[in-house]
């Protein structure tokens, strides 16, 4: 589990091209570089580094960075 | 159930067959140069072998048998049971796995058996046909693993045409009282069925016109509801949570790690999604083959498929302890530890 959001914050920037301005309250799925196969990189990344595998329901209902962070606080 | 032994068979000989008719993802013109990217550097697809119309799973897997009981020097009328595993039968009404008795000229006194599983299919198939004939004393074992799922995906569907290939195979094994055991781990969470399936054409929803009907489901996505379905990510968090930690347990189970396993044979759907699996499960990328640059998403044959392209020359040469595993539709898992020993491969059929 990320310790705090900025952690969270970094680790999700870490896998855009195109970081600058990702903060908590973006909404990814907005995002240009946003695809099916990004949302995967970004599923991955969660369970690699943080350990907790985000139930695809959930996923899907997450809005902004923040609101992943706080899936990833609940599993 | 989880852990249980298979005893007494050996894993004979292997052959897979792919139809000639070869589509390239690179020349899809209904893909964005973005998307197309994504599908070949990172799903990893390139080529897509298709069956044409008229070539079903029970052809290519046809075609895999003979060549192999050939190479084996079994006579047909010494096989006493054969296992079809495929979702693509011949007919809705018999099995297929009679008529593939009758074309390959097993004796009639044979167990003929069909077995509807996907992408774990060859795990799956490979413990029934291992208890029957450890169970009642069965020679030898036939066992036809096959999809031709291109034919029930939309042409018009983004999110799965340029993934899914067809492919047929033909596994061979023999009761052996020598045999080193397979330990199986299999399972299913039939909760999830809908992450992967066609809604319509069975009994439980019935062909309709408005079945059949196309419908925009999102933006580069039409298929109607007799055509296949698929939620790409509810698939791949399964495979990172239930399936990573399946092969684990197995592992733990077994008392073995990645150091005492030769190859690491997963289900090829995405290439991305393998390499997660294996860093988790702590196998060197040298250690998992794939397949799927050349034949994509195979379904139930992408595990035979890969171990015949990819390990050929060291199933025939040497001694190896493998993993095997197939995980999706269901959804279902199956996980096996076996050896092989200089076992008859055949390079793959094109048919």
């Amino acid at each position: 589990m990320p310790e705090n959001s900025e952690l969270f914050v970094e680790v999700f920037r870490s896998l855009f091209q195109e970081a600058d301005g990702i903060n908590e309250n973006t909404q990814f799925r907005q995002l240009e570089e946003w695809s099916s196969m990004q949302a995967l990189i970004v599923i991955a990344a969660i369970d690699e580094h943080f350990g907790v595998t985000l139930p695809e329901r959930e996923f899907r209902e997450a809005k902004t960075v923040g609101d992943l962070y706080r899936l990833t606080k609940k599993g | 159930m989880s852990g249980f032994d298979g005893h007494n068979v050996r894993f004979a000989g292997i052959a897979a067959a792919v139809p000639q008719q070869r589509e390239d993802n690179a020349e899809l013109t209904s893909l964005s140069e973005k998307s197309k990217n994504e599908i070949i550097n990172q799903v990893g697809i390139r080529y897509r072998h298709v069956a044409p119309t008229g070539v079903t799973a029970a052809d290519l897997c046809e075609a895999s048998a003979k060549p192999l009981l050939n190479e084996l020097g079994w006579d047909p009328l010494e096989v006493g049971i054969l296992v079809f595993v495929s979702q693509t039968p011949d007919h809705i009404v018999p099995g297929t796995a009679t008529q593939l008795q009758n074309k390959i000229g097993l004796p009639q006194n044979s167990i003929c058996l069909d077995l509807n599983q996907g992408c774990a299919g060859y795990v799956y198939g490979m413990s029934v046909i291992v208890g029957m004939m450890n169970s009642f004393g069965i020679q030898k074992g036939l066992m036809l693993v096959g999809d031709t799922i291109t034919k029930m995906v939309s042409e018009n569907d983004n999110s799965i045409y340029p993934i899914f290939a067809d492919a047929g195979s033909a596994t061979a094994f023999e009761l052996d009282e020598n045999a080193p055991r397979m330990v199986f781990g299999i399972g299913s969470r039939g909760a999830d069925f809908e992450a992967i399936h066609v809604p319509y054409g069975g009994f439980r929803n019935p062909t309709s016109e408005e079945s059949l009907r196309p419908q925009e489901v999102s933006e580069g996505v039409h298929r109607n509801l007799n055509q296949l379905a698929m939620n790409g990510q509810a698939v791949f968090t399964f495979g990172l949570s239930t399936v990573a930690s399946e092969i684990g347990k197995l592992l733990k189970e077994t008392q073995m790690d990645s150091a005492d396993i030769d190859y690491l044979v997963l289900h090829q759907a995405n290439q991305f999604l393998n390499d997660t699996i294996a860093r988790k499960v702590g196998f060197p990328k040298q250690k998992t083959p794939s397949s799927l640059h050349d034949y994509g998403n195979t379904s139930c044959a992408t595990v035979p498929v890969t171990m015949v392209s990819e390990l050929s020359h060291q199933l025939r040469t040497k001694h190896l302890k493998l993993m095997l595993s197939g995980f999706g539709v269901g959804l279902s898992w199956g996980n096996v530890i076996l050896e092989t020993d200089k076992v008859a491969c055949l390079p793959i059929i094109e048919v």
